[in-house]
């Protein structure tokens, strides 16, 4: 690496930096994203450390089945006399898991197909948006319940189902702000002095797409949550991972409304509702600091 | 671009679609390593007989190509394969469930647009007021529970706590009612709970929308000069402004029917509600390869008939779509 493109490196880092702390002082003023970014710590938190906060393993047999809250176990145990609390904490990870991984496999792709194409133009991005197209159109849950299907119930299932349907969305969105770009004198500049097409896309448009991609990655990642938890109580998940959705499909499928056991399956919507508030929260704050123009 | 050129171009598209669509379901069972025709047609459940005209019309024991011309043949003649489960053909028992969830949905969307439009409109006229800020808050929640979970929570309210409304099914079973209004009232009096379920989780996406545009409606000029002539509240908001938030509305209904579908399967599962939402879930609990095919086939064609019928009507009545695209 030469010292000029050392130094290019370092003010590229030093702007980051800026913007990011710039970006905090204006978030910071906003309650609702400050509530949303506490309740995804805590969430995260959770997930991080179940094993060690969990009173007991979730996977193992500890009581009687069927227990009602006590002492011993705040939420009672399920039809395998395994403890609820310890499962609802463990099950945070499930679908943080899910939802992040989804998130940004979505985003990758749909960033990748909306650069190429808004780029190129022509031949290439009348094919690509032709593709995405027929994404867009394609029933999402039939779609991954057929994939589920063919393919066997699984968590990597469910992320690979739901990262090839959603990109095409951000790619559509991608390809417009790479529309305005492209025409912008620095792209010329660029192109003049002999720099790639690859590099072009990669240091001088794809910054410009940053803060759409971010708002992206967090508002998918809410749906990749509910979408997880929405398949693996139609049972399409993993059975022995302990997940939110899971716990409710084990609640519908022995009965616990119909016994009245509302401490298993209340506590498992609430939780999957306070994830998703929180992702709602915190992709609403940022999308009004960096996407302003986007606003009507 | 003339609204007739913009309409076969968004035709072509569909049918493009379905063209993919179709193929990919062509392609799912033979990409597994198990033989097309153990999916396809071998089952304990199914007649000999009925087996060996499935293998000859579906041409499953002829090389690749000729099962895939077999396989749009038999589409568009509506033959969809045979039902493990309900040893009928799909066709037919899609069309026997069918009824139930165009009731169901029918009923439930027209009451959450409805009430999502009123609630929209009258929170952007009070835009910032306490009512306006609660309504927020109340949506904001609503969107973020699960279908499935409201669902089993009326279940639990409603079966458990207070045995008010039915919790399974569509109507009372193996009881027939002396007149037909009884009959209804049945069938009514069984759509209450997936019905609100379904309206709780839908109503805030068409209340927030409307109220964000509403605002931006309102600040119009010929807003201002309704509003100078006198005319009253309420015919300012729902005459002139509403007019002009409804083609926004009529876009976001169409994209949003892949999400109503969604929601059917669940609340349809969780209720037990015998209409196509719940035979998708059945048709994966029983591994019912056919009808999960026609499933999809059929959900697709009804997504994509609905994005159609929405881009041609708008090109219809906004001509500047036409010139945008």
């Amino acid at each position: 690496m030469t010292s000029k493109q050392q130094t290019q490196e370092l003010n590229t880092v030093h702007h980051a930096r800026e913007t990011i702390s710039e970006v905090w002082k204006s978030y910071r003023k906003s309650k609702l994203g400050l509530a949303g970014l506490t309740l995804f710590v805590v969430i995260v938190a959770i997930a991080l450390t179940a094993p060690i906060i969990a009173p007991y393993n979730p996977w193992l047999t500890v009581d009687q089945p069927f227990g009602a809250p006590s002492l011993s176990h705040i939420l009672g145990t399920n039809d395998a006399g395994q403890d609820i609390f310890s499962e609802l904490l463990y099950g945070a990870q499930t679908s943080l898991l899910v939802g992040i991984s989804a998130a940004l496999i979505v985003t990758a792709l749909g960033t990748i197909v909306g650069i190429v194409a808004g780029y190129f133009g022509g031949i290439v991005e009348n094919l690509l948006m032709r593709i995405t197209d027929i994404f867009l159109l394609i029933p999402d849950l039939p779609f991954i319940m057929i994939l589920a299907l063919y393919l066997g119930p699984s968590v990597w299932n469910v992320i690979l189902a739901i990262g090839m349907l959603w990109w095409s969305g951000t790619a559509r969105v991608i390809r417009s702000i790479v529309l305005t770009v492209k025409e912008e004198p620095f792209i010329e500049s660029a192109r003049a002095i002999g720099a790639s097409n690859r590099r072009i896309m990669l240091s001088e448009i794809l910054p410009h797409t940053i803060p759409v991609i971010v708002v992206g990655v967090i508002r998918f990642t809410g749906f990749g949550v509910l979408y997880e938890a929405g398949l693996s109580f139609l049972g399409l998940g993993d059975p022995t991972a302990k997940s939110w959705g899971t716990m409710l499909h084990f609640a519908q499928s022995r009965g616990a409304f119909l016994r009245g056991m509302w401490w298993w399956f209340l506590p498992p919507g609430f939780c999957i509702s306070l994830t998703i508030i929180s992702f709602t929260l915190i992709s609403f704050s940022l999308d009004r600091i960096l996407n302003p123009k986007m606003r009507k | 671009m003339g609204a007739v050129s913009f309409i076969l171009k968004k035709a072509a598209v569909m049918l493009a679609s379905f063209y993919v669509i179709s193929t990919v379901i062509f392609l799912l069972p033979r990409l597994t390593p198990i033989d097309p025709k153990t999916l396809l047609a071998d089952n304990p459940r199914i007649p000999p007989n009925i087996r060996q005209d499935l293998i000859a019309s579906f041409g499953l024991n002829k090389p690749l190509i000729d099962q895939y011309l077999s396989y749009y043949t038999n589409l568009f003649g509506g033959n969809l394969g045979y039902s493990f489960l309900y040893r009928e053909p799909v066709f037919t028992v899609l069309l026997t469930r069918l009824p139930w969830t165009i009731l169901l949905l029918g009923m439930s969307t027209a009451i959450f647009i409805a009430l999502g439009i009123v609630i929209g409109v009258l929170q952007a006229s009070r835009y910032g007021s306490k009512f306006d800020v609660a309504a927020l808050v109340v949506s904001l929640t609503a969107s973020s529970f699960p279908f499935f979970w409201v669902g089993i929570i009326f279940i639990y309210l409603f079966a458990f706590v207070f045995p008010l409304f039915p919790t399974f099914g569509a109507m009372t079973p193996g009881v027939t009612f002396a007149s037909p209004i009884d009959t209804i009232a049945d069938i009514g009096w069984h759509l209450v709970l997936p019905a609100i379920t379904i309206v709780i989780v839908n109503i805030s996406r068409y209340s927030f929308y409307l109220r964000n545009i509403m605002v931006g409606v309102l600040s119009e000029d010929y807003i201002v000069t309704a509003r100078a002539k006198g005319l009253t509240q309420n015919k300012v908001l729902f005459k002139h402004g509403l007019r002009n938030a409804l083609l926004p509305t009529m876009t976001m209904m169409a994209m949003d029917f892949g999400f109503i579908i969604a929601g059917a399967i669940f609340v349809e599962t969780v209720f037990s509600y015998p209409g196509v939402g719940s035979l998708a879930y059945q048709a994966i609990l029983n591994a019912d390869y056919p009808l999960m095919n026609g499933e999809f086939i059929l959900l697709s064609i009804v997504i994509l008939a609905a994005n159609f019928t929405a881009d041609a009507l708008y090109s219809v009545l906004d001509p500047r779509i036409r010139k945008g695209s």
